[in-house]
């Protein structure tokens, strides 16, 4: 049975307190009382400094850039989307978006636990810094992606309320229609730009080290195909055919595939190619 | 000091009789007409409320002078003017000058003017010298009050006429109005109405489309927009993010299928349309159309309706706010009101130190001047405590509201502050 990680319970304490802020902000939601909405917040403030320090301790107990396992790679894509949520409600403070966002970054965190046990020393070579940009940008770029998906939510409840005619609270909680239609194309656009650079440097560090090739490696062949259905998709919405409703739908169904696609891939091959054992 | 107010509102009289007892036009011949036994006075006059309120010592006769002055406002109609008119004083005044400044007292409940028109009317009072220390402190605090009353409760937040709530929606959907065009079909007052609330909402290009292209011009001047004839409205219709619509047509002029085409040419990016025409001149399937918000005149006015019912929630919400402040504006005018007296017994007991002092003047002139200003800080010492305790007492008193009138004119008798001497 491999240890945990350096001083998990960070982690723990970060996930634990990510759970009433989830609550909290879903209560908002149902009644948009301020109060809760700041409670959440600072639930999720919490739990981002408790995550940050699990990220720090781990960093500074392995002497390198804690982005070379699997589960470091997750920590970090949930440490960077509660940071995001953390930081649109504290300068918004829409409260509504921190019910689409703060179940996804709770949900990534979750995520984690099914790969911390495995995490165990780094294949050898993966100290590189191409390799820690190139995962920092990966997991980056799925945080913006989970960002997008919370506001593609938000945008559908509110074109729903719009063009239903009924003024609900969620109507005036949330930000205008075009605005989230702007906040989603934008988090999808970095999103997409972050994922190619993360994919550029993956590239260049596959470059110094004798590997197969990357179209054999599932997970690249797996973030490729997701950079190009995004790339695809923001050029539709640019012309016209997927504006509003349609590229909300299309992001929140290339968000499930990432969000799922990701952990399949990691938990039936095993993630990148070079980390199988070999004859696997 | 007693608290006086008299008036008439949109719930106790008509429009006419509000239009005859108007102030604004005679506003200074109004104050000056009520100087006299007044001591602070506040005159509003908005299109719903004509109101005075004052603050004098005899609050019987100051009431009697108010209901006059009402009723030499409309000399023809005393009768109705009398009928019409309400009063109140005190804690009666307070909480309804509380609900008349946040709006819970007007026809349009939650409408946001009121406040301004109600320090528009203290600041004139004050421009006029008519405000003391006891207006001046009560009206901070009621401003105050409803300034809570709005950010604390939804009372303002749902428009509640259909023009702003056609603009309402805008802004739900585009955000900021501003760079945002409006074609305004037709020459209906309430799509002009509409168009006036878009244009206080941000949007700044205008373009009025009508039948016949001189009013269309007409319109364009007056609101520095641009004119169209009807004839050019299918290939302008791409242009608008927002369309207002009341014509008298008797058939729809905006078809589906030209704006499916002007949906094409700007990319799907979204659209408003606001047809307040009956009957309805945009063809209700053009609101199918994916990035087409349509509300027809039945949409707007179940949308208000909604608005004003969750006003009335709000209203209560509203209410225990006010409540709370209404408590501690008793408390303060309860400590307002042994100001004077404490004034004047502490004037009274340095005029009698003084006098002493200046009687003692002669058989202290062996000392020297800092003796003399030993002794000049000793009875100031002296009558600093004396006073301590029945000043203390009778602010406490006041403070817990438990009627320091009492109090008041036994001090005043004792100590013969009531101007009738000591004999």
């Amino acid at each position: 049975m491999p240890n945990p990680p350096h001083a998990f319970w960070l982690y723990q304490a970060a996930f634990a307190l990510q759970l009433p802020a989830v609550l909290l902000f879903v209560g908002y939601a149902f009644a948009p009382r301020r109060a809760l909405a700041l409670a959440a917040t600072a639930c999720l403030a919490a739990s981002l400094a408790a995550h940050a320090g699990f990220t720090l301790a781990l960093g500074v107990n392995a002497g390198r850039l804690p982005l070379a396992s699997g589960f470091e790679a997750i920590s970090f894509w949930g440490l960077v989307l509660t940071a995001l949520v953390v930081q649109v409600e504290w300068r918004h403070r829409l409260g509504l978006l921190g019910a689409f966002l703060a179940p996804l970054s709770a949900a990534t965190l979750l995520m984690g636990f099914r790969f911390a046990k495995s995490a165990d020393l780094p294949a050898p070579g993966l100290a590189d810094a191409w390799l820690a940009a190139h995962v920092a940008l990966a997991m980056l770029s799925y945080a913006l992606f989970t960002a997008g998906a919370g506001a593609a939510g938000a945008y559908l409840v509110q074109d729903r309320q719009l063009k239903a005619k009924r003024m609900g609270p969620l109507v005036y909680e949330l930000p205008p229609l075009q605005d989230l239609e702007r906040l989603l194309a934008r988090l999808s656009a970095a999103g997409l730009a972050a994922l190619v650079l993360g994919l550029a440097t993956g590239w260049v560090w596959r470059l110094g080290m004798d590997l197969p090739p990357a179209a054999a490696d599932p997970k690249v062949a797996f973030n490729v195909a997701m950079a190009g259905a995004y790339a695809l998709a923001l050029a539709l919405r640019l012309r016209g055919p997927l504006r509003g409703r349609r590229f909300a739908w299309i992001s929140l169904a290339l968000f499930a595939l990432i969000f799922f696609g990701i952990y399949l891939v990691n938990l039936y091959f095993g993630g990148h190619a070079f980390l199988r054992p070999q004859g696997a | 000091m007693a608290l006086v107010m008299a008036g008439v509102s949109h719930k106790t009289a008509g429009v006419e009789l509000r239009e005859a007892l108007a102030l604004d036009a005679r506003l200074e011949e109004c104050y000056g007409q009520l100087s006299q036994g007044i001591d602070e006075l506040v005159l509003l006059s908005t299109c719903n409320r004509v109101e005075a309120y004052a603050v004098a010592s005899d609050a019987d006769a100051a009431a009697a002078r108010l209901r006059a002055f009402f009723e030499a406002l409309a000399p023809d109609r005393q009768a109705l003017v009398r009928k019409a008119l309400y009063s109140a004083r005190d804690e009666e005044l307070l909480w309804h000058l509380l609900r008349v400044a946040s709006s819970l007292d007007s026809m349009v409940l939650g409408e946001p003017q009121i406040l301004g028109q109600v320090k528009q009317a203290y600041e004139r009072a004050v421009d006029g010298g008519r405000v003391g220390p006891v207006f001046h402190g009560l009206f901070q605090r009621v401003f105050a009050a409803a300034k809570q009353v709005r950010s604390d409760t939804e009372i303002g937040r749902h428009p509640a006429s259909v023009p702003s709530v056609a603009a309402q929606l805008a802004e739900r959907l585009f955000g900021d109005l501003r760079g945002r065009e409006v074609l305004v079909l037709g020459s209906g007052e309430m799509a002009e109405l509409v168009a006036e609330h878009l244009v206080s909402a941000g949007a700044d290009r205008l373009v009025f489309c009508n039948r016949s292209l001189p009013k269309a011009r007409e319109l364009a001047r007056r609101h520095k927009g641009r004119a169209l004839g009807l004839d050019e409205l299918d290939a302008a219709l791409a242009g608008p993010d927002i369309l207002v619509c009341s014509t008298g047509a008797p058939q729809p002029l905006v078809r589906a299928a030209a704006v499916q085409a002007a949906q094409q040419a700007r990319h799907q990016s979204p659209q408003l349309f606001i047809d307040i025409s009956v009957p309805r001149n945009i063809d209700p399937a053009a609101g199918a159309l994916e990035h087409v918000y349509l509300y027809d005149l039945d949409d707007l006015d179940a949308l208000a309706l909604e608005h004003r019912e969750k006003r009335a929630t709000a209203s209560r919400e509203a209410e225990t706010v006010l409540r709370h402040r209404l408590r501690e504006l008793k408390d303060w005018i309860a400590a307002a009101r042994v100001v004077p007296t404490v004034s004047r017994l502490s004037a009274h007991f340095e005029a009698v130190r003084a006098a002493e002092l200046a009687r003692a003047d002669h058989r202290l002139a062996h000392l020297s001047e800092a003796d003399r200003a030993q002794v000049d800080a000793l009875t100031r010492s002296i009558v600093k405590k004396l006073l301590h305790a029945p000043l203390s007492r009778l602010k406490q008193q006041a403070a817990r509201g438990e009627g320091a009138a009492p109090l008041v004119r036994g001090a005043e008798e004792l100590f013969g502050l009531d101007g009738k001497g000591d004999a």
